[in-house]
């Protein structure tokens, strides 16, 4: 959603093709997290019709959201390299 | 192709989903199963089973619609009550310009003066009012994404605050009190009743006529 907007589908698969299917959302987990995040103004929604006549709804980042994203950005690296560190893993 | 947005709806039916999910997120979650079953049948798979992967992306319904209803209540209790002051405010202000209307014409807000003609056609008029103003209240509420249970408080405020101004309006309740001393308790009742309680329970029932209207139309 940083870069182009995506639809629940795409979120949930974007999700599990970039982690090698370690991340999996279902519907179940999806909405009502992307509910959340839009009614604290971090994602904004909005309906389009697909080529197909489908309907469906885009979330795109907010400049809100963007803006929350880069402190935790920076936190989970700072997270991550400290359990990279403890359990002794460095990249191949 | 299954009607994913009917087979949705019937699911929360049938697991007694409360509250329950709104239109638009209904279209969806429905947009999704159908994403998920064309995935699947691309993938080969016949469209019983694909049917059915759909579906398990949501194991238990109730918990997965009051996630939902949770999310969207998340951090807006104080945005929920502002989004309930303005229609209730419309309400009250459609509520007492139709009272002033009767006042103006002669009617006494008191129950005494309900027997005369012109107190009966304005004040049951005023009554069928406040049920219609119910309905509008609770539609626009609902409109602004205001829950159900909070549109049901819709009539709170208009109720209270006609309650508040009979109570309180100097020049009939002190006078009458010292015309009718003995009647006090009497007219207060009168007026709580006729002047609160009635366009309150009024009000009420449209709200809730307005809620059943919009859970049918759901279904």
């Amino acid at each position: 959603m940083e870069t182009e907007p995506l639809h629940g589908y795409e979120i949930a698969k974007r999700i599990e093709e970039e982690s090698n299917g370690l991340l999996k959302f279902t519907l179940a987990s999806l909405y009502p997290m992307l509910y959340s995040l839009e009614k604290r103004g971090l994602v904004a929604g909005s309906w389009e019709t697909t080529k197909a006549g489908r309907k469906r709804r885009l979330y795109r980042l907010t400049s809100a959201g963007k803006k929350q994203l880069q402190p935790l950005k920076k936190e989970w690296g700072r997270f991550f390299a400290a359990l990279h560190r403890l359990a002794g893993v460095t990249h191949a | 192709m299954p009607d994913w947005e009917k087979r949705v709806r019937e699911l929360q039916k049938t697991n007694r989903c409360e509250p329950r999910l709104r239109t638009e997120h209904v279209a969806e979650i429905a947009g999704h199963l159908e994403e998920v079953y064309l995935s699947q049948l691309q993938g080969g798979v016949d469209s019983a089973n694909a049917e059915k992967r759909a579906l398990s992306e949501v194991q238990d319904w109730r918990v997965f619609c009051t996630k939902i209803f949770e999310a969207q209540r998340e951090e807006t209790m104080g945005e929920m009550i502002k989004k309930l002051w303005l229609p209730s405010l419309v309400i009250l202000i459609l509520s007492i310009a139709g009272i002033s209307g009767a006042l103006v014409n002669g009617m006494f807000p008191h129950g005494f003066a309900l027997n005369s003609q012109v107190a009966l056609l304005l004040y049951v008029p005023w009554i069928f009012g406040s049920f219609a103003l119910g309905i509008l209240g609770a539609l626009c509420a609902r409109r602004i994404g205001a829950g159900q249970g909070a549109t049901a408080l819709l009539f709170l405020l208009p109720a209270c605050t006609l309650i508040a101004l009979f109570l309180a309006w100097p020049p009939v309740t002190w006078s009458l009190v010292s015309l009718y001393p003995g009647r006090l308790v009497a007219y207060l009742a009168e007026c709580l009743t006729m002047w609160g309680v009635i366009p309150g329970v009024a009000t009420l029932v449209g709200v809730m006529t307005a809620r059943k209207m919009s859970r049918k139309s759901a279904s």
